[in-house]
């Protein structure tokens, strides 16, 4: 029946079924009233089994709605991962992120969404190497970006979603790439592409980070599309 | 729907294209407020990637999530308003 829950039971050799509308979901697992005892092992199977069912059904409808948005706007979904430093640099990110969310991209911030009862380069490095996610911006603003872009370099997965964006100044394309930092965004470069300058300050004529992540990832949700 | 709300719904819609991260979500919709390792035991997933997925549901707008206490030791997990009337459309349907 539409917008019900069928769960069907075998305890003590009865079979017991029974249904639970949409209106409450919290309260979604009702008391059996049988004479056998339930016990909480049983009440997480059929549970677990009640998730499998819905998530089955659901799952398509949600590809489906998927599938006509998409075809509405024109663009695919994009989920796309901010990396960069820490203070200054992390409310950049929340104001980029919220300025991708309009765009209705998916932005993942490490520092505010995975959960600290994970270690953070663990959670990082699951996430990073996961294939759902587009693009991972990383700017360039501080040693430990620095550490990290070093790490990702080496990791050809991470690698080819990276997008890196440095200050016009130290672009190896716009200096002489003397620091090792340089030299290795240089090969980046050649490697892989996406070493973006951006503008240090507002004279420049290089756009501002904000700027460049959000016509990127918008610009990559567009030609998803119309692959 | 204006184009606004349709990149917000594509972006929730998004949020819950992945049988795992649907079956987290429907579990903390029946539990809300449980915590990150108790979810993991529920929905039997790896903590890595119970982590992964519990972040891109928050990114897309369908759950918050809040700490304990001031150590940040442990996380609970509860779904938005908006999430909330997206499974209520899903499960009418």
């Amino acid at each position: 029946m539409r917008g019900h829950l069928a769960y069907q039971l075998e305890m003590g050799g009865s079979r017991l079924s029974w249904q639970i509308g949409p209106a409450d979901l919290r309260c979604f697992w009702q008391t059996i009233k049988c004479d056998s005892r339930v016990n909480d092992v049983v009440r997480d199977e059929v549970s677990e089994r009640g998730l499998m069912n819905m998530s089955e059904a659901s799952l398509r409808r949600i590809r489906a709605t998927l599938r006509e948005l998409e075809h509405r706007v024109r663009r695919h979904r994009v989920t796309v991962v901010l990396m960069g430093s820490n203070r200054q640099g992390l409310l950049q990110r929340r104001r980029l992120r919220d300025a991708l969310s309009r765009e209705g991209v998916i932005a993942l911030i490490p520092e505010d969404d995975f959960s600290q009862e994970v270690p953070p380069s663990i959670a990082e490095r699951k996430a990073l190497s996961m294939e759902e996610i587009d693009l991972i911006f990383l700017n360039l603003q501080s040693w430990g970006t620095a550490t990290e872009f070093g790490q990702f370099h080496e990791h050809e997965q991470i690698a080819r979603k990276l997008r890196v964006l440095v200050d016009c100044h130290h672009h190896p394309l716009c200096s002489d790439p003397r620091s090792y930092l340089s030299d290795l965004c240089l090969t980046h470069l050649a490697a892989y592409g996406h070493v973006y300058p951006i503008a240090s300050n507002r004279g420049s004529p290089c756009p501002s980070a904000k700027k460049t992540i959000v016509r990127l990832a918008v610009r990559y949700g567009q030609w998803r599309a119309l692959r | 729907m204006n184009t606004p709300q349709i990149l917000s719904e594509l972006r929730m819609y998004a949020g819950l294209d992945s049988e795992s991260r649907l079956r987290a979500y429907l579990a903390l919709s029946e539990t809300p407020g449980i915590s990150f390792n108790d979810l993991a035991r529920k929905i039997r997933l790896e903590k890595g990637l119970l982590a992964y997925h519990l972040g891109v549901l928050k990114a897309a707008g369908l759950v918050e999530m809040k700490y304990e206490r001031m150590s940040k030791k442990t996380s609970r997990y509860y779904p938005t308003e908006e999430g909330k009337k997206i499974l209520r459309r899903l499960v009418s349907k």
